[in-house]
């Protein structure tokens, strides 16, 4: 009996120290260190917990090095999107503590529960908002609605993204649109630049772009549209798109206009998201649709893109990819080629806030610091250098005028160019803000140059515009497409108002993920059907499995919201 | 012997359905290799299938470069060789330990060890648990959950038990105490079942990535497994980002957002060879190790 019990305890002593050894010599243990006192600037490493960053670790390179240097801050961003997703996040709830900097990807559930448990610092509270929040008061309306929504009337927990103080039924867009459509404009100059009429009149073009150029640079087939389906949400995400074109975007199972008070639900058969599968059957029929679309992602359809082997783009953003020095200073690119019904869907100016949400955590050691650094991000200063680096590295001020440098030509928007030592280093697109959030709309005017923080919308840019950018220039007689469309009054902005869409209860929610799975799935297979008479027999399959599941009770929900939404605007005007 | 017609088809149809399923196994392996040596271009665009293309080693001079990668490396490296050693003299003791019939509580210890295989309790709970031990952000969260693993315990139990009592009673009838039975008798004799619990837990060590994903946020613990998982989610993330935010994506480059597919590529070879490498090595104790309890006398 002795034995036993002198062996248990020995093993029971053995794992006891093993454990203590590990533990103490482990020495990586609680990293959040922080400063002792708020006076003296001692290094304060804050966690960003960041719902839309793309990117985990350390902040590192230019950024980190202004950062430091200004405030003695150093970020370590963690991604949910990278790292466990709605998982981590209850993960950090049961803790009790999201970090120090919270970024919500929507103001839905997750930040009205945040603030429930106590877990998000409310910016009032000690006069922290009145003492460092100058910057920030420069956007009231942001304030008000984040009292309003969601602060009881008095307490604010974060702001909505992309503020501005531009009227809100200005377009909030930069050079270009978010949605297109973009041509490769150096073909349809060949052909003379036909007229192009109605959405359906894109696929004889286009036909004729293939056979001028069968083959892209690296020797594959070339088609009009390369599609992926990893973007698709409530709907097949480029059925929609056609629809943004003519001033209406997504609310659920709605297709919503900007600025009328109508609206129409997808599977409406004269609606435009059955009228634009029908294009795409068309345009496949005619062999313009690349048969991996069905399959492959959007890494593939960029890498494509690059290659050439794309003749249309949906969002211009995505041009740039194709849109080399190289290829645009002889001539070759895509740009903007509307046809005549057009009236692009835009965003005015959100002047109380988008729904993106940063938010500062309430465990946080030193408040003070960290509102400081976050109404920096507010200041003019601020917002030139979290986006386009410090003053003298990728832009200047020549004769009052923002400039772009030669630095900053090979370096914007995003590219992989080495950062000279003295500004920190390493790579530029590594270097950047990881947070990835967008204090306040890059495009609003910036009052002491008097023109927008954007670098791309400076008369000293546009006016060094490529061969591509120069030819457009002169047919379309604009500098830029969004000059474009505002001057044809081809443009249907979208109030951004201070209503919050609710999410359905769960028993719509139930019935719309069944619903979205048939409607997605069907939608493919429509734009590949063979014939038309399988193309009609899915169509009539979609809309009635969709009813059978109770389509209309969800679309029911929808126009309540969106009636919230038309009354909301009509607040604002 | 001759075989008969019958043997002969059954012989052409197993040799070719082993063939086919070999080739199926080893496949992804070759595919991921032939397309970090080969091309990163036509690699990127999914143009390298059956053979490579244009073959150059620098994708694995590059990763080096990869910010963390090192560390990772060395993290990775340190939990499978501490973590290992530490399970398998734990496995090795307390399997000794429950073959002693005048061991306290034998039955109650071994049946409480053995229940937690099949009842599992989900994230939240075993986060908190975590929480509480201060196993958060703590290296030691690699190590200290893994010692006691009721499946290698079971495993040298019955390898034990399977030993010969005599050898351990001829010892203590010369006075050697528990301890000095385990160091001298037991360890040299159970050499095979230590060398498969060895793999198991290397393997297991190599491969884990749960415990990063959502315990550690500092980047200095992240393991590789973890960069790799992190590299491989960019895309979807990407996906998720720019469905999200359009207008904010409006400024960006996105196809330099992502890790280009020949990275993540040469990073999953890099964390697969050391296991391709050590596993075969380890196969004979394997395959001995674990049968070898199960028949007696």
């Amino acid at each position: 009996m002795r034995k036993g019990l002198s062996k248990f305890l020995t093993l029971a002593v053995t794992a006891t120290m093993v454990a203590g050894m590990v533990g103490c010599s482990s020495g990586k243990s609680d990293t959040k260190t922080t400063a002792e006192t708020t006076d003296t600037k001692e290094l304060l490493k804050l966690d960003v917990f960041s719902m839309t960053a793309n990117f985990a670790g350390d902040q590192t390179g230019w950024f980190a090095k202004v950062i430091k240097d200004k405030f003695n801050i150093e970020l370590n961003i963690i991604a949910p999107n990278l790292q466990g997703g709605d998982a981590k996040y209850a993960t950090a709830m049961v803790a009790g503590n999201l970090g120090d900097i919270v970024v919500f990807g929507a103001d839905d559930d997750k930040y009205t529960n945040a603030i429930k448990a106590g877990v998000l610092l409310d910016w009032t509270k000690d006069g922290l908002l009145d003492k460092y929040g100058k910057d920030i008061a420069t956007y009231p309306k942001a304030i008000e609605k984040a009292k309003t929504n969601f602060g009881k009337e008095t307490s604010v927990y974060g702001l909505g993204h992309g503020v501005s103080n531009m009227p809100s039924t200005s377009p909030s867009e930069g050079n270009y649109m978010t949605y297109g459509p973009d041509l490769r404009w150096d073909l349809y100059e060949k052909l003379g630049k036909p007229e192009i009429k109605t959405m359906e009149d894109y696929l004889p073009v286009l036909k004729k772009m293939q056979e001028l150029e069968p083959k892209s640079d690296s020797g594959k087939p070339t088609y009009a549209f390369s599609m992926w389906p990893d973007w698709d949400g409530n709907m097949m995400m480029l059925g929609k798109n056609f629809a943004t074109m003519q001033g209406y975007d997504e609310l659920g199972f709605l297709l919503v206009s900007a600025n009328e008070d109508k609206y129409e639900n997808i599977l409406d058969p004269n609606g435009y998201y059955l009228r634009t599968l029908k294009l795409y059957y068309d345009a496949n029929q005619m062999g313009l649709v690349d048969p991996d679309s069905i399959s492959q992602k959007f890494e593939n359809a960029t890498a494509k893109m690059i290659d050439g082997q794309t003749l249309f783009s949906w969002f211009p953003c995505m041009d740039v990819s194709y849109n080399t020095q190289e290829r645009t200073s002889t001539g070759k690119g895509f740009e903007f080629v509307p046809f005549s019904e057009q009236s692009v869907y835009s965003n005015g100016f959100a002047n109380y806030g988008a729904n993106q949400v940063m938010s500062i955590g309430s465990k946080t050691k030193e408040p003070a610091r960290v509102m400081e650094f976050v109404n920096w991000l507010y200041s003019e200063e601020g917002i030139m250098t979290s986006y386009y680096g410090p003053k003298g590295l990728t832009w200047d001020i020549k004769d009052g005028a923002p400039v772009v440098t030669a630095f900053g030509k090979t370096a914007l928007p995003s590219n992989d160019v080495q950062v000279p030592a003295e500004y920190g280093g390493g790579s530029w697109k590594d270097g950047a803000n990881q947070m990835n959030y967008a204090n306040v709309n890059v495009n609003s005017i910036n009052p002491t140059t008097k023109e927008p923080y954007n670098y791309a919308m400076w008369k000293s840019t546009i006016a060094d515009s490529s061969k591509l950018d120069k030819n457009w220039q002169a047919a379309m007689n604009a500098f830029t497409a969004k000059d474009y469309v505002v001057k044809n009054d081809m443009i249907s902005v979208a109030p951004v108002t201070k209503f919050t869409a609710a999410s359905p209860d769960s028993a719509n929610q139930q019935k719309m993920n069944q619903i979205k799975t048939i409607i997605i799935q069907n939608s493919w297979k429509m734009v590949f059907a063979k014939n038309d008479a399988e193309y009609n027999a899915l169509s009539k399959d979609m809309v009635t499995k969709a009813k059978g599941l109770g389509y209309d009770d969800v679309v029911k929900f929808w126009v309540g919201q969106a009636e919230k939404v038309f009354a909301a605007r009509k607040a604002v005007k | 012997m001759k075989l008969s017609l019958v043997d002969k088809l059954f012989n052409i149809f197993n040799y070719s359905f082993f063939a086919i399923f070999t080739v199926v196994c080893i496949f992804p392996f070759y595919y991921l290799f032939i397309n970090t040596i080969s091309n990163n271009d036509l690699s990127n665009r999914g143009l390298i299938t059956f053979l490579p293309h244009g073959i150059h080693f620098s994708n694995y001079f590059e990763i080096v470069k990869l910010p963390g990668l090192g560390n990772a490396a060395m993290v990775s490296l340190g939990r499978t060789l501490i973590g290992t050693l530490l399970t398998v003299l734990a496995s090795a003791f307390l399997g000794f330990l429950f073959t002693k019939d005048n061991m306290w509580g034998r039955k109650f210890w071994y049946r409480f060890v053995v229940i937690t295989m099949y009842i599992q309790a989900g994230i939240i709970p075993w986060y908190v648990t975590m929480m509480n031990l201060h196993l958060i952000n703590n290296f030691a969260a690699y190590i200290i959950p893994g010692i006691v693993a009721p499946f290698n315990i079971i495993l040298v139990k019955t390898f034990v038990e399977s030993i010969p009592a005599s050898l351990q009673e001829s010892a203590e009838i010369d006075g050697a105490g528990y301890f000095t039975i385990f160091w001298k008798v037991i360890l040299p004799l159970i050499k095979p079942i230590m060398a498969t619990i060895a793999i198991f837990s290397a393997v297991g060590q190599w491969n884990q990535f749960q415990d990063t994903l959502f315990l550690v946020t500092d980047s200095k613990l992240f393991t590789l497994q973890f960069v790799l998982y992190k590299y491989l989610n960019e895309s979807t993330s990407l996906a998720a980002l720019v469905k999200g935010s359009m207008g904010g994506a409006a400024n960006l480059n996105l196809a330099n957002m992502q890790t280009p597919t020949s990275i993540r590529m040469t990073v999953s070879m890099v964390v697969v060879l050391p296991i391709l490498f050590v596993y075969p090595y380890f196969q004979k104790f394997f395959v001995k190790g674990v049968m070898i309890g199960a028949v007696k006398g």
